[in-house]
């Protein structure tokens, strides 16, 4: 999963591109939470759908399943349980009133707005990008360079499980239940050595490269300052209007 | 210009590795490291990029000894590029362009219009957003050598670039090498490529049980066989 998103990420030619794009994505997000008018959440779920789309094309639709499948249950409970205001809909015992409508739509309408901002992010931004842009926003340096960090330390366990998985495979290694457990036993004993050996081998890389402790991140340039524009603009209007 | 080791001493878990080594790479040659399997090549190889330090001796860069604070290391391996064994232990970004401007980015150089030369040398321009864990095997080889060269090294250190590369990688490999030659660069190859080091080597240099057991422009079947080297480059593979 973790290539497939990154493939995605690095494929993906948004419209709004560069450090550019994260600020005009945390900006949204904060006006999507805080507005208190619906137009802003349905104007931010409009537009950014469509750049997700753009950039990502039907992985957007993907990336959107599971977050919507945990929604669509909690929009029912809602509906279910809260009360006040005239029954607009009676199911045998079930009572669903205005009030329930009203909120789950909200709620509904957040939520959504608030994917779509996110997975237009997600989608278009390679990790490393992502903490260039939030070192350039001041982010204390040795939070990023831990989060970079950490996320090499998720790469380097990945592949490594990758590999041995392969070469467990190679020989039989999930033939049946039985030695799949017994592999599976096998392969988290050698995975933790393994990427610690890895781990070691790539940090002498780094150092030979003269790493001092402090990750570079590659920043691409701003793109799209006309998009950006027109989606803020239209955001700030239906905040104010 | 040269890169050398005096006496140099280093053992592993108390088991010698080294053993008083006097290693010399002249400025512009090639130099080829061989020997066995364990034979102290690539520890070697990492005390002239600085990784190791020496337990006693000591390795010198254009007639100055490397010292191992900081400021002096960031200098060394500006100047001395390694290119690891296993292309897969040298990527550490995700994507080509990340994991080529790595180097320049830590020692604060152009990195955009290094990273485009690099790609360029190594035949892979155009790789910039390509994954490195989608490359084969033959191209991380080639950008882990871009990695390295971004960096504009004074002297390049190859350790086994031939190991798993095909006829064309072999010749890729071969015409950087001979082209940064030709740019004055100082190279030294860790391999077990006799053909390869007969081919493209300037001096031949064969560490024996930690020891040079053997320095010279080239080598007979006899003396090769002697040292435990592949000798196919002699029997017309």
């Amino acid at each position: 999963m973790h290539r497939t998103l990154e493939s995605v990420q690095v494929a993906s030619r948004p419209a709004i591109d560069g450090p550019l794009k994260v600020y005009v994505s945390l900006l949204a997000l904060v006006l999507v939470v805080a507005s208190p008018n619906e137009a802003t959440r349905l104007g931010a779920l409009a537009s950014f759908s469509a750049l997700a789309l753009d950039a990502a094309g039907r992985h957007y639709l993907r990336l959107l399943g599971p977050p919507v499948a945990f929604l669509v249950p909690s929009l029912v409970v809602i509906l279910a349980v809260t009360g006040g205001g005239e029954v607009v809909v009676r199911v045998w015992l079930l009572e669903v009133t205005a009030e329930a409508v009203e909120t789950a739509a909200t709620t509904g309408l957040r939520s959504l707005a608030a994917l779509s901002v996110m997975a237009f992010l997600v989608l278009s931004t390679p990790v490393p990008e992502l903490f260039a842009a939030l070192r350039r926003l001041r982010v204390p340096a040795f939070v990023v360079d831990l989060s970079l960090f950490v996320y090499r330390g998720i790469q380097i366990l990945l592949a490594e499980t990758d590999r041995l998985r392969t070469a467990a495979a190679a020989r039989l290694g999930y033939v049946d239940r039985r030695t799949q457990v017994r592999t599976t036993k096998l392969v988290a004993g050698s995975l933790l050595v393994g990427s610690l050996e890895r781990a070691e081998r790539v940090d002498e890389a780094m150092r030979a490269r003269c790493y001092d402790g402090r990750m570079p991140t590659v920043e691409r340039t701003n793109e799209g300052y006309a998009p950006a524009a027109v989606v803020l603009g239209v955001l700030a209007a239906t905040v104010v209007l | 210009m040269t890169i050398e080791t005096t006496d140099l001493e280093f053992a592993y878990e108390g088991e010698p590795v080294l053993r008083g080594v006097d290693f010399r790479a002249a400025g512009g040659e090639v130099t080829m490291l061989l020997g066995r399997n364990g034979a102290g090549k690539s520890t070697l190889l990492k005390h002239l990029n600085g990784l190791v330090e020496p337990d006693d001796g000591a390795v010198y860069v254009d007639d100055e000894r490397v010292t191992y604070d900081d400021a002096s290391l960031r200098d060394l391996r500006t100047k001395v590029g390694y290119v690891f064994q296993n292309p897969d232990d040298q990527l550490v970004a995700p994507t080509v362009e990340q994991d080529v401007a790595f180097g320049p980015e830590n020692v604060g150089v152009d990195a955009a219009r290094r990273t485009r030369e690099a790609l360029e040398t190594v035949g892979l321009s155009g790789f910039d957003d390509r994954l490195c864990a989608t490359l084969s095997g033959g191209e991380k080889k080639r950008v882990s050598l871009a990695g390295v060269l971004a960096m504009d090294p004074d002297y390049l250190l190859f350790d086994e670039p031939t190991l798993g590369l095909d006829g064309d990688g072999c010749s890729t490999i071969s015409a950087v090498i001979d082209a940064l030659r030709r740019e004055g660069i100082t190279i030294v190859v860790a391999t077990h490529d006799l053909g390869f080091a007969l081919a493209v080597g300037d001096v031949l240099t064969v560490l024996e049980d930690g020891e040079i057991g053997y320095r010279d422009a080239t080598i007979s079947r006899e003396r090769a066989a002697e040292f435990g080297l592949r000798t196919f480059a002699f029997d017309g593979y």
